[in-house]
């Protein structure tokens, strides 16, 4: 990837954020910075060296299939932006794009 | 115009895993329950939660990895599937991406390419107005998404693998499979070329197939069109198509406004899976008999005819029964006859589930016997075990109030098949004169002056010794 040129407002679009004009052009400039530490690291020679997963030491831990009880719904719900009979209500993801664009 | 092209169809199947709890939180894993009462932080994606993965679900997939012949991988990676819609709380779905648990393996000869856990989407409705209402008690449950190879060649082999794959999770325990109720999900994949080429076409997918009927149809009918296209000049183009139950059609899905761009990344939440080989020995340890060992058992053993066995097969309570009915019986094939032709009846006729057949195979079982035994005639044996699905009585109580036992002692018959004789001199007549095939007159007025008690085999013996000797 060009790291002079990451694709911000395409990005921004993807995760439906609206970004103004001058927002572009700064996350471009840091987004180019952050990238080019990373090409930086590129140029490393890594033949032989094994990936990486994790800085420290750990193993993915796996629950017992036992269920627990769920949460009280009023309260689930009381951090929701909008409710309609017990439903989450949320504007249409489709009619955000199409103002957007 | 099909006979020129043939189909190159894949399938991507989802099933949800019949586990207890959800793939990354301790929710139930349920199915109906009032919207979003199956409900936690993880699960609708609070920020600070974190995923822990339900080790049954990682069992169930590898259960059928070797249940497929697959390649498990005890080193496999979770990934992040990035798209905004509300029915991922997150923003991102939880999948695996590039680094699948499962690869290879086969059924019925079609080869499968991999098979990812994954966590399924909250339920969402569109309201008239444009919003959207979400339920989250679907949000997690595991899912295992199987992707094949496109080597099905007909709509029809489309349709006979689903079905084997659908019995082998089933017997596998690893899910109910009810369509109706979104446990297992197909979207197709279809292109046509001409036949002997071994190119491949432009590729269609196919969604909205809510039944193995549909895939089927769906598939027939992007077939047809596709060589349509072709042959006159045209092109197909990539995209996906809804299958229209109604209209029974495909037609182009609204296209995207924006290509897909997931922005696949690792899961930084999920170390990588790593499974022990002690582990993975233990899950082979307790993979049951799947349905085509079964099927080679049952013909070994048993020795019933394809159709019956087909029967006994559909469904692993089936082949519990029939092997508990058969247990003591000196003509198991009998068994299976009955509980593939009368007992399948009953079941398809109630909407009942083998668990709530009203009988035990210890209940059926000793009137089996007494058709074994020749004690009771095939029709009267239907006419008890009605009575007893009505009345829940033993087999024995009803033959015997209503008089069914077969009449075989000679005693009891010899005299009435001495009175038909008597009876019919012309009969005799023509019997001695070489017409043999008037026994079956004589058989059958036993049987009338005996209200069909008699036992026919014994009533031809009785009536041809008679014939003879005197
Ligand atoms: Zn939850």
């Amino acid at each position: 990837m060009d790291v002079r040129r990451f694709p911000v407002p395409h990005i921004a679009h993807l995760a439906r954020l609206d970004l103004s004009e001058e927002e572009i052009q700064r996350f471009e400039k840091q987004f180019a910075s952050i990238l080019s530490a990373f090409s930086a690291l590129r140029e490393l020679d890594l033949t032989g060296v094994e990936p990486l997963w994790t800085p420290v030491p750990h193993t993915l831990r796996l629950a017992k299939d036992q269920p627990d009880r769920p949460y009280d719904r009023n309260q689930m719900l009381e951090d929701a932006p909008d409710v309609f009979q017990f439903y989450l209500r949320l504007p249409s993801p489709l009619r955000s794009v199409r103002k957007k664009q | 115009m099909t006979a020129e092209f043939e189909p190159v169809i894949g399938l991507e199947i989802h099933v949800e895993l019949a586990t207890r709890r959800k793939m990354f939180c301790g929710c139930p894993n349920t199915y109906g329950k009032e919207p979003n009462t199956v409900v936690c932080p993880v699960c609708m994606g609070h920020p600070g939660t974190l995923p822990v993965p339900n080790e049954e679900a990682v069992a169930r997939a590898v259960q059928l990895g070797l249940a497929l012949g697959a390649e498990i991988h005890p080193f496999s990676l979770f990934f992040r599937k990035n798209y905004f819609y509300p029915d991922l709380p997150k923003g991102y779905q939880i999948t695996q991406y590039s680094a699948s648990i499962l690869t290879g393996g086969s059924l019925q000869g079609v080869r499968i390419e991999r098979a990812n856990l994954e966590e399924e989407t909250a339920k969402s409705y569109h309201t008239e107005t444009g919003d959207v209402l979400l339920d989250y008690n679907r949000a997690g449950i595991p899912l295992l998404e199987i992707v094949t190879h496109p080597d099905i060649r007909s709509p029809e082999q489309a349709r006979a693998f689903l079905e084997e794959l659908r019995l082998l999770l089933i017997y596998l325990g690893i899910s109910e499979c009810d369509m109706e109720k979104g446990q297992l999900r197909v979207d197709a994949n279809i292109s046509v070329r001409p036949v002997g080429s071994g190119s491949f076409g432009t590729k269609v997918e196919i969604k909205n197939l809510n039944s193995f009927r549909s895939v089927e149809h769906a598939l027939r009918y992007e077939w047809e069109r596709q060589a349509a296209l072709i042959s006159s000049g045209g092109t197909v183009e990539q995209e996906t198509r809804l299958w229209d139950e109604f209209q029974k059609e495909t037609r182009p899905m609204r296209s995207k406004e924006e290509a897909e761009d997931y922005r696949y990344f690792m899961e930084p939440d999920l170390p990588p899976l790593q499974l022990s080989r002690t582990w993975l020995e233990e899950q082979r340890a307790h993979l049951p008999e799947l349905p085509e060992q079964r099927r080679k058992r049952y013909r070994e053993v048993y020795h019933l005819s394809d159709k019956v066995l087909e029967a006994l097969i559909a469904d692993p309570a089936y082949g519990r029964y029939f092997e508990q009915l058969a247990e003591g019986l000196s003509r198991p094939e009998l068994a299976g006859n009955w509980v593939a032709v009368h007992v399948l009846r009953v079941l398809k006729a109630e909407h009942l589930s083998m668990e709530d057949f009203p009988l035990s195979p210890d209940q059926l079982r000793p009137l089996l016997r007494m058709i074994e035994e020749e004690r009771i005639s095939h029709s009267a044996a239907q006419e008890v075990f009605e009575e007893m699905l009505r009345t829940g009585r033993d087999a024995a109580s009803i033959v015997e109030e209503r008089g069914l036992e077969q009449v075989s002692s000679d005693a009891s018959l010899l005299p009435v098949v001495r009175a038909v004789l008597d009876a019919h001199p012309e009969i005799v007549e023509k019997y001695r004169r070489g017409k043999t095939g008037v026994l079956g007159v004589l058989i059958g007025a036993v049987m009338k002056e005996t209200r069909g008690r008699a036992n026919p085999q014994k009533v031809r013996e009785l009536l041809m010794r008679e014939l003879e000797t005197s």
